[in-house]
């Protein structure tokens, strides 16, 4: 991708990594929900 | 046994295959050590113009503060966050960590040379706006407070109690001291390197360096605990006590558990870094795939599988996962300090490490493996102290 301005790159630069974070969070959400299930005894 | 027999025993026990490479490795240290100190960096050293910083800052003070980076991980989730399971633990960890850095600091003696002159940045000549100053005073206050939290083990050996008592009213203080101070120094390792934008392969370089660096010593920290343990288990199990063993699995558990989600987050800060710099394009080249094995092999495979560990409670494997992060690590260190640094530079021009660095660098870690056994084979460091049982 071609970027002419200053503000072209960082629209498409924060563009991405806000829609990484957004990712991560739902991601987040499913790995906790997979590292505390399984064979529960005592923690 | 008779005496006769308990002596002939011992004197036969000093000749092990642990302890014949460890006698060759320190004779050969000593070898390197006096050339060092007589010939310069020069004599022993590849290091040159291009490449002033060699394995001895690269693995000795950078993998070597990361790993002890347990010390405050333990103590934290002991006396902050009032994880008490977890307290047959601090005592190992904390004396792994207190080697560790006056290890950093017995090895930088040798990069920096004239080590009567250590003191002069602090006391001397402070250079304030150097983040080399402040790493240094940092280290040297947190050596100090590591220090005076192991003495409690070194004065319940020597039946000094007045003293032992004062020092473990002050636990939670230096607790709070010591993870503020890690907090500070093991970023700013990071955040030197951020004055090379030019140097460092944009793969490895970023802003977020200092968050990367501070982040990744929580999971090098906690994995370290965990590997540590698994390597002690075996040849210290006779001085463990009842307290340690029974708590030991769960505190690889919570450790392993822990550690999964701090990967996690690492993970996703690292793919955030990539993407604030747009820097997609250099995973299709050689240092990419490099780059990709790091993240995916060191990273996100151990988180994995110290979840899949936590999940199935399978000790083994978060034992596995552990030793693939402190591996990790050290590659990663590796990489900003060596590997991805002067890329640009012909081939002939890079560093690889002389045979002298790497004796020294076997010498320091022999040195710390030999001071950890002197010193827990002695003071109740698996073990609660008769005399104080249960006070904590």
């Amino acid at each position: 991708m071609e970027f002419f301005t200053l503000q072209d790159y960082y629209t498409h630069t924060k563009g991405i990594v806000y829609l990484i974070m957004g990712g991560i969070l739902v991601a987040a959400t499913l790995y906790w929900q997979f590292l505390m299930g399984g064979n529960r005894k005592d923690d | 046994m008779s005496t006769v027999e308990h002596a002939s025993a011992q004197r036969k026990s000093l000749f092990t295959p642990f302890n014949i490479v460890a006698a060759i490795i320190l004779a050969a240290g000593l070898v390197v050590t006096v050339m060092r100190f007589t010939g310069g960096l020069g004599a022993v050293t590849n290091l040159d113009q291009n490449n002033p910083w060699g394995i001895w800052i690269g693995f000795d003070l950078l993998c070597g503060v990361a790993l002890a980076a347990g010390g405050y991980t333990t103590s934290s989730a002991c006396y902050i966050f009032g994880l008490k399971k977890y307290h047959a633990g601090v005592r190992p960890a904390i004396l792994t960590a207190f080697l560790g850095y006056a290890l950093v600091v017995f090895a930088l003696g040798y990069d920096v040379g004239r080590p009567w002159r250590l003191p002069y940045p602090i006391f001397v000549q402070q250079g304030t706006t150097s983040l080399l100053f402040e790493v240094g005073l940092c280290v040297m206050i947190y050596l100090t407070v590591l220090f005076i939290e192991f003495t409690p083990a070194a004065f319940e050996w020597l039946g000094f109690k007045k003293i032992r008592n004062i020092v473990v009213k002050m636990t939670l203080a230096l607790t709070i001291f010591g993870v503020v101070l890690s907090t500070l120094h093991q970023s700013s390792l990071g955040a030197l390197y951020t004055i090379v934008p030019s140097k460092l392969h944009p793969l490895w370089y970023s802003p977020y360096l200092p968050l990367f660096f501070f982040v990744s010593s929580i999971c090098a920290g906690l994995s370290m605990v965990i590997f540590e343990g698994t390597l002690s288990h075996k040849p210290m199990h006779h001085l463990m006590d009842k307290e340690y063993l029974d708590n030991h699995d769960g505190l690889i558990l919570g450790f392993g558990k822990g550690c999964s989600l701090i990967l996690f987050g690492y993970f996703a800060i690292k793919v955030i870094g990539l993407a604030y710099d747009n820097n997609w394009h250099y995973l299709a080249t050689g240092y990419g795939a490099w780059f990709l094995v790091e993240i995916l092999g060191f990273v996100a495979l151990p988180s994995f599988l110290y979840a899949i560990g936590a999940r199935d409670r399978n000790i083994p494997l978060i034992k596995w996962a552990a030793g693939l992060t402190v591996f990790g690590i050290i590659v990663n260190r590796f990489n900003i300090s060596m590997v991805a640094f002067n890329w640009q530079l012909p081939s002939q021009l890079r560093y690889f490490p002389s045979w002298g660095e790497i004796t020294i660098s076997l010498f320091v870690v022999t040195i710390g493996v030999l001071a950890f056994r002197f010193i827990s084979t002695r003071m109740p460091i698996f073990y609660e102290h008769p005399d104080y049982k249960g006070e904590h």
